[in-house]
């Protein structure tokens, strides 16, 4: 496996904070690893995020300590502009990134600034608009689509740029739930289909876990957690920092604690009622003295 | 009734109609999701409410007087309204100077003024940005005190739009928590969501909107329970609410709706193996 990058002892306290941001952080992924990262606000998630386009230290004012390596490189050696074609950034309101009235022209804009020569522009654009399948949002005004569209705008923008890294800060918390399970299905399919790496800094994680190789809980400008999701959610430690278990998750665990097994931890209703094999008509004729039938169930147990 | 909306209907200038021959009636210490997809009508349904639309058929009563009779900043005395940006109701250099706006408006007394302040300060947690600008806090500070600017007024009616957008597990709870308060004390609240685990663990009374209309109203499992609701609504029901049903069409009856409560009724209950 390939290093995508690594943080050792990074600590980042912004200009006239009281505390530090960040504080002796390190993390480090493989390429194509998908890691949710999750906490309460303001435990410095997007600090972390920041750390890793470049951001911080390139543009950011503030105390940085420690060593950010990309894709085998410091990061404070490398320019941001050529950063920018490596690590890709959708933030939380899309408003925040979209520059361009109309969706191709904003989806150009980083290929252009790149100093690309037209075809080659044009070549990106259609690839990127393709990938996130907004093709036929081509020529519409951004201003006029939903939230939903317009984040799949940003997440094409980025694309544009072919990153082999790419960072979603908190992107599904401005759409409706239906609009923020696709959007995190496309960027888990993307994942896949172009080898990225992938940190979502994400609320919602009964939405994000089933695409996660990694749990990341961060508390007080730390990490607390570090896990495969089933390690994490089991290791009970993620309520008492304020993260909301999945609900089905949070039944799972419980039914857990009665003495049932779960291997993968279900995260959706239809996983656990497709593991737990919960059949009524079993269990009326377990009801009617099919004892036979309700010993080979025990058994089974 | 702290608010009555009889048959209303609007459309706008374009020709756009919004709300269709709606009528509901929100009685004091209610506490309501309304829910629907972008679009359905809720928007335009509390804006009617709050008086910055009026009807183009029908009428809405606030506290018995017609929305119509009455101005906009009478009616926020009775109805606070918190927008899902903070940034649309932010206005004041300081954060204590936010908090100030609405009693000053009142005409409330300097001492008066203060005290509610202070208090407000205290019991959102805000102590500490008293001196800051609104626009140099984080988005979910902003949002706190937004909402605290308005409760500060200590309306009998809270309507918030989309609350829980962007908000960790913790704020939440809190906000939840407010919820159970009012009604205790008998003030309502609306809640324009489309967060169904948060509207179905704090709310009552469930209001569905589709296409202008009122689709739904009524108790939470009749509502979120319902099949053909949810679809026309396009809403998705609450994990557990769901998996409850799902149980019960198998010829399971799981009661409660906590994960522990569940739990301990599928393992008394259920004796079935788990397979992997």
């Amino acid at each position: 496996m390939t290093r995508a990058f690594a943080l050792h002892d990074v600590s980042f306290r912004y200009p006239r904070a009281a505390r530090p941001a960040l504080e002796r952080v390190s993390l480090a992924a493989d390429v194509g690893e998908f890691i949710v990262l999750a906490g309460r606000s303001g435990c410095g998630k997007s600090t972390l995020l920041r750390c890793l386009n470049g951001l911080i230290p390139h543009l950011a004012t503030g105390e940085f300590a420690g060593r950010v390596e990309v894709f085998g490189r410091a990061i404070d050696e490398v320019p941001p502009h050529r950063l920018a074609g490596e690590v890709g950034f959708v933030f939380q309101n899309p408003e925040d990134q979209l520059v361009a009235t109309v969706v191709e022209s904003d989806v150009a804009f980083g290929p252009e600034n790149l100093g690309l020569p037209p075809e080659a522009i044009r070549a990106r654009v259609d690839a990127a608009l393709r990938q996130v399948g907004i093709e036929v949002l081509r020529e519409r005004s951004v201003h006029e689509l939903s939230a939903g569209q317009q984040q799949k705008v940003a997440l094409a923008a980025s694309l544009a740029m072919r990153p082999a890294l790419l960072l979603l800060d908190e992107p599904t918390s401005q759409l409706d739930p239906a609009s923020a399970e696709d959007f995190l299905h496309l960027v888990a399919r993307l994942r896949a289909e172009a080898q990225l790496t992938v940190v979502l800094a994400e609320h919602r994680l009964d939405l994000a876990l089933p695409y996660a190789d990694r749990l990341v809980a961060m508390a007080d400008g730390q990490i607390v957690v570090d896990d495969p999701p089933a390690v994490a959610l089991r290791g009970g430690r993620l309520g008492e920092l304020g993260i909301g278990l999945p609900p089905v998750a949070a039944l799972a665990l419980a039914l857990e604690r009665r003495g049932w097994q779960f291997g993968r931890l279900p995260l959706s209703v239809d996983e656990l009622v497709g593991r737990a094999r919960m059949d009524g008509a079993t269990r009326r004729r377990e009801r009617e003295g099919d004892g036979a039938r309700r010993d080979r169930a025990r058994g089974e147990a | 009734m702290i608010v009555e909306i009889e048959d209303v209907s609007y459309t706008y200038p374009s020709g756009a109609s919004a709300v269709e021959g709606v009528s509901l009636r929100v009685a004091r210490g209610e506490t309501i999701a309304l829910l629907g997809q972008s679009g359905a009508g809720k928007s335009t349904l509390m804006k009617l409410v709050i008086g910055l639309l009026h009807p183009t058929r029908g009428r809405v009563l606030v506290e018995g007087v017609a929305t119509t009779r009455t101005t906009v900043a009478r009616l926020a005395t009775t109805v606070g309204y918190v927008f899902q940006n903070p940034l649309h109701q932010l206005f004041a250099p300081t954060v204590a100077d936010e908090l100030a706006l609405g009693p000053r408006a009142r005409r409330t007394s300097p001492g008066a003024i203060r005290e509610r302040v202070e208090a407000a300060l205290a019991a959102h947690d805000l102590d500490q940005y008293r001196l800051r600008h609104p626009l140099s806090l984080s988005e979910g500070e902003r949002r706190r005190v937004a909402l605290a600017s308005v409760l500060v007024g200590e309306p009998p009616l809270l309507v918030l739009d989309e609350p829980t957008v962007g908000q960790d597990a913790l704020a939440k709870q809190r906000l939840g928590a407010l919820l159970a308060a009012r009604q205790a004390e008998r003030r309502s609240t609306i809640v324009v969501t489309h967060d169904v685990e948060f509207a179905a663990a704090w709310c009552h009374r469930f209001t569905v909107m589709a296409g202008g209309r009122v689709l739904a109203d009524g108790a939470r499992d009749r509502v979120l329970g319902d099949r053909q609701i949810l679809e026309a609504a396009a809403l998705r029901p609450p994990a557990l609410l769901d998996l409850r049903l799902r149980l019960a069409e198998r010829g399971i009856v799981v009661d409660g709706d906590r994960p522990e409560e569940m739990a301990d009724r599928l393992i008394s209950d259920c004796r079935l193996p788990i397979a992997e």
